[in-house]
């Protein structure tokens, strides 16, 4: 998407109040204790180990820290993680 | 929760990733529109993880240019499932089977659950219920639910109301009763002459009396009739109630002979045997030579253990009578012809000990051979008894 576009939706969707997620493309990340996450909109797993998962979304990566950590279910759209949550880092 | 039970019905497989870019040919699958769940990484170079049925089968054309190996490891869910039981012809034909018979003893009643009766009893109930085949273990279809509630409600005026329905195998009878409480309070009737009598006091306690002191009553007649005019004066109709007392008359005969036959023994006495083996009889000894005798048996059975051997012996003891006639005095017949004149009395209902000699009137006709005593009781009784009105 070109940036002046980019910037001009970004602008509606604020003015708006309509939901970024659906319309930018961008993440949404649920979790629930420290137990289990839901990250929708994803774009890969990077890395997968039971201590760190890597994972590319739109402008940039996160990263899960924490033990048994395992991916529970993937698809196109959702990728829910499970295992003992410890950090979560997100890099732009 | 849903998605996990529509891929067991649906089918799965459990397989393996193996090479060097293993996180690569994930994304490639998820990317591809194709699921997959409970992804472990076991070690750097292989995971594991389910996937369904008919994404595996395009999982070659997808992982194609990949360093990346597939194998399965496990398969799961209803169509293995089947597949396995399917392969099983005894069990399968014991599963049908089993649903055949289910199915078939589920056309029969097996509870039959009878409500709401209090004056009527269950058993009474059960009893026309099974006067019309139903009773437990009888065909559904063989039920007519509508003519059952229609019999209930003609064999049992107590009914209100009656309901027969049928859930899968249980017959419900529900029955709602009349909410009068006493039927008999409210019950149409007169008070009538149990037998002929000539009346000598009536004590009407509800209902209009319709004889007098001095009416001569047959059996049957009205006495006191259930219709009255209340109070207000108005016509009602209940049960008519009362005391009508009148004086009644029963009669009897017995009768008696002057003389009386008894049978005398002589003294003499005659023993002889049978054998009886099977069917046949085998006199042993001399026949009774006596013309008048009594006679008594005394057989004896061999037994082995409990089974009787078909060998039997009798003795047969005779013993010689005379029969010598006896005269009985007048006194004596009479006495006798009375006490049978007596018991016809007390065979129509009349107590002996209740009755006072000025209510007795006898007499006798006698000629060469008896006596008949004849007896007529006065009595005064209350001779009302109700009966009903339809």
């Amino acid at each position: 998407m070109d940036r002046g576009l980019n910037q001009m939706v970004k602008k509606l969707v604020g003015t708006m109040d309509l939901p970024a997620d659906a319309i930018l493309d961008l993440p949404r990340i649920t979790m629930i204790g420290t137990g289990e996450m839901l990250i929708e909109n994803h774009k890969g797993i990077e890395k997968y180990t039971s201590t760190e998962i890597r994972v590319r979304i739109k402008g940039g990566h996160m990263v899960v820290h924490g033990r048994r950590l395992a991916v529970r279910f993937i698809d196109r759209d959702d990728l829910k993680l499970e295992g003992v949550i410890t950090s979560v880092e997100v890099e732009a | 929760m849903i998605t996990r039970l529509w891929a067991w019905l649906v089918g799965y497989v459990i397989i393996k990733l193996k090479g060097a870019q293993l996180e690569a040919a994930v994304n490639r699958i998820a990317g591809s529109g194709y699921g997959i769940w409970d992804l472990e990484r076991v070690t750097a170079n292989i995971m594991i993880g389910k996937i369904r049925i008919k994404h595996f089968k395009r999982l070659r054309r997808i992982m194609s240019g990949m360093n990346v190996r597939v194998g399965i490891v496990g398969r799961a869910g209803l169509p293995f499932a089947a597949a396995k039981v399917l392969k099983r012809k005894g069990l399968l034909l014991g599963l049908v089977l089993t649903a055949a018979l289910l199915y078939y003893l589920t056309g029969f009643i097996w509870m039959i659950d009878i409500t709401g009766s209090e004056q009527v009893s269950l058993a009474e109930i059960t009893a026309v219920l099974a006067g019309e085949g139903v009773r437990v273990g009888v065909a559904k279809a063989d039920i007519d639910l509508h003519r059952l509630e229609n019999l209930l409600l003609t064999q049992f005026p107590e009914l209100s109301w009656a309901g027969v329905s049928i859930k899968g195998v249980l017959m419900q009878v529900r029955v709602a009763e009349r909410a009068s409480p006493n039927l008999a309070e409210v019950r149409y009737g007169d008070v009538v002459a149990a037998q002929n009598g000539l009346v000598t006091q009536v004590v009407p306690f509800r209902g209009t009396p319709l004889v007098a002191p001095g009416s001569t009553v047959k059996k049957g007649d009205i006495l006191i009739a259930g219709e009255y005019y209340d109070q207000f004066g108005r016509r009602q109709q209940g049960s008519a109630e009362g005391i009508v007392r009148a004086r009644v008359w029963y009669d009897a005969f017995g009768e008696a002979a002057f003389s009386k036959i008894t049978e005398i023994q002589t003294g003499n006495y005659h023993v002889n045997y049978t054998l009886t083996i099977g069917k046949w009889t085998l006199r042993l000894g001399k026949p009774v030579p006596f013309v008048t005798h009594t006679a008594s048996a005394q057989t004896w059975q061999w037994r082995i253990g409990g089974l009787a051997l078909p060998v039997a012996v009798t003795k047969h003891s005779y013993a010689e009578v005379d029969y010598q006639t006896t005269k009985i005095s007048i006194e004596q017949a009479r006495a006798l012809a009375l006490e049978r004149a007596w018991q016809q009395l007390a065979a129509q209902g009349v107590e002996r000990d209740q009755v006072v000699e000025s209510q007795v009137s006898e007499y006798m006709i006698t000629d060469q051979d008896g006596i008949r005593v004849g007896l007529i009781v006065e009595l005064e009784q209350d001779i009302g008894e109700f009966a009903p009105r339809l």
